[in-house]
């Protein structure tokens, strides 16, 4: 890691109320790698993906995209290289899959110029990927729980950006769908390089998913490294307070977390 | 690209059964305009009608009616019920609430209580001169509203509250100083029910700007309020600067709706069902979600002032009534028909 990274976190400090919740913390996602944030409920996770999708202003220290404060950039042009989508997202009633991957197109448009050859293409190569495409015409309440999810993440891959940052894009899903997703996003980031960024909860689906794996606790940076580096029987006690053993993956070979 | 040829057709489709829509919407809205220019107290012919545009007599009756009372009426009623249909489905999605009304923001109970204030404190009962001051009262609560809700950083349901809190307040003084005062009454009653009587073609013009205006700002704001009805994460997320398109949109509800207010007195009820009846052609997208609301709230009050100018109503029946009367009942047909889908 010479070059700094796209994204990086420098000493960021964020308060709810005065109670802090993230205290210096200093971090980078490296470039077109899969980054998995992981740690105890009310850890920060949320807040520190918020904060480097610039949803959550800093109440000290700055997030760099491309070397600048992310803040002081035009929104605009920060969403055409940065998608985020946040933790549940909720649509109007009667929206369809493809008015929705459509809006993912809103950075790349203006109200004077509203739609072009490229943003047809976009959206149909976001539909085609996640499968979403037999669906284009559906409102989104008639979908089930993990087919709306692909849908969200099909506008999210429409907005056609270098950086993808997912909030516990898993929730609400059951076991065979969180893999499908998962096995969706690793898809994307191996074949268009993207750099994708997520919080998870699971931390045995993190240790076969990341290339890079930030643990926080109380609000700081813990320990980060590969799955093999973080996921040990010592840091889990320590992040998690979790007593465990550690046995490798028969299938992936990954780290696998089981609970004394 | 095999996945564009399959699904391109589909969406045309349904944008081309939406372009039909609007053109069958529009026909519509020219027929009654013409008709509302042939019928009121008596009918004219269309050739006095014709007449009356291309030759026009100061010295024949039926020309004097066309062009000095039912025309600038009939301007009136599209003005209006495209003002307030187009920016209620403004303000529902910009609160993401299906029950807003452009009303809650606090414009009609800031327009009402400066009209009352104006006939209690300075005795002035000629409705020409409400215009100015209903929409400075307008103006100024939209203002309060905006900034007591957190002015572009607020939740759309804190200002909800704030608009609501605000007409609340503006209502109850207002309704205390027509207490005490039954000359204020008297005078009142008309103006608030809501009518395009007496509507003259000088104030439609010194109006007109603010309806531009207003229309300019809804048609920037539809594109933004797409992004905005997925939340404001998202809206954030996708490039959009949320607390400016915020406050555009209430800058095109305020330009719309004061002047509606000022120009036809409160008006009830077209905002709130006309963009419902609207997305119903239109789907979740907000750019022709204003369009079919303009255009169906346009023929709503088009449809509205002339039934209410038929004799069997003594001819007197006022515009902002019978929307509301007939808007009511077309709306709970339109939901009994479709059944599944709530509102």
């Amino acid at each position: 890691m010479n070059a700094p990274a796209r994204l990086h976190a420098k000493a960021l400090s964020v308060a709810f109320a005065k109670t802090p919740i993230l205290k210096d913390l200093t971090a980078d996602i490296p470039d077109g790698k899969i980054t998995v944030i992981v740690g105890p409920n009310a850890c920060g996770k949320s807040t520190l993906l918020r904060s480097l999708a610039r949803l959550q202003k800093p109440d000290s220290g700055e997030v760099l995209l491309d070397g600048k404060s992310i803040h002081k950039q035009a929104n605009r042009s920060v969403a055409q290289r940065l998608a985020i989508l946040p933790q549940s997202p909720s649509a109007p009633e009667g929206l369809t899959v493809q008015d929705l991957v459509t809006r993912g197109r809103t950075p790349h448009q203006s109200a004077l110029r509203q739609w072009s050859h490229q943003d047809a293409e976009a959206v149909g190569r976001a539909l085609e990927l996640t499968g979403m495409a037999p669906y284009a015409n559906r409102p989104l309440e008639a979908l089930s729980g993990g087919q709306r999810q692909r849908a969200w993440i099909a506008m999210a891959l429409a907005q056609d950006t270098e950086i993808l940052l997912l909030d516990e894009p898993t929730t609400y899903l059951d076991l065979p769908h969180q893999i499908e997703l998962l096995s969706l996003i690793q898809s994307f980031n191996q074949q268009s390089n993207q750099t994708v960024a997520m919080v998870l909860h699971d931390i045995n689906l993190a240790a076969r998913f990341a290339d890079h794996i930030i643990a926080l606790r109380a609000g700081a940076i813990f320990t980060k490294g590969s799955p093999a580096e973080v996921v040990t029987r010592n840091n889990m006690e320590q992040v998690f307070d979790l007593r465990c053993q550690i046995i490798s993956d028969p299938v992936h070979g990954t780290p696998h977390v089981i609970p004394e | 690209m095999t996945i564009l040829e399959t699904t391109s057709p589909r969406s045309e489709r349904r944008a081309s059964t939406r372009q039909i829509w609007l053109l069958t919407v529009l026909l519509s809205l020219l027929l009654l305009s013409a008709l509302s220019l042939r019928f009121g107290l008596r009918p004219i012919s269309w050739d006095n009608i014709w007449e009356s545009f291309v030759a026009y007599d100061a010295t024949r009756a039926d020309h004097l009616v066309i062009q000095g009372m039912r025309l600038p009426r009939l301007l009136a009623a599209w003005l209006a019920g495209g003002a307030l249909a187009g920016s209620g489905a403004l303000i529902q999605s910009l609160t993401r609430n299906p029950l807003a009304d452009p009303g809650l923001l606090g414009i009609n109970g800031g327009a009402s209580l400066g009209v009352i204030l104006c006939i209690f404190l300075l005795g002035i009962s000629d409705p020409a001169s409400f215009v100015w001051v209903a929409m400075g009262g307008g103006l100024l609560s939209t203002v309060l509203v905006f900034f007591l809700g957190g002015a572009g950083r607020g939740t759309p349901l804190r200002l909800i509250l704030a608009g609501a809190a605000l007409s609340a307040l503006f209502l109850a003084l207002g309704r205390s100083l027509l207490l005490i005062s039954q000359r204020s009454l008297d005078v009142y009653r008309f103006w608030v029910l809501g009518g395009l009587d007496g509507i003259e073609m000088p104030t439609l013009a010194a109006l007109l700007p603010f309806f531009a205006l207003g229309a300019a700002f809804a048609a920037v704001s539809s594109f933004n309020l797409n992004a905005m009805m997925l939340g404001e994460d998202t809206a954030r997320s996708l490039g959009l600067r949320v607390g400016l398109a915020r406050g555009l949109a209430v800058c095109a509800i305020v330009c719309l709706c004061g002047a509606t207010v000022s120009m036809a007195g409160p008006i009830a009820f077209v905002g709130l069902i006309v963009p419902h009846m609207a997305r119903r052609f239109s789907g979740a997208d907000m750019r022709w979600c204003l369009l079919f609301s303009a255009f169906l709230g346009a023929g709503l009050m088009i449809l509205a002032d002339l039934i209410g100018r038929l004799p069997v109503f003594g001819g007197n029946m006022q515009a902002g009534v019978m929307a509301a009367l007939l808007g009511g009942p077309a709306l709970v047909w339109l939901i009994r028909r479709d059944g599944s889908t709530a509102l």
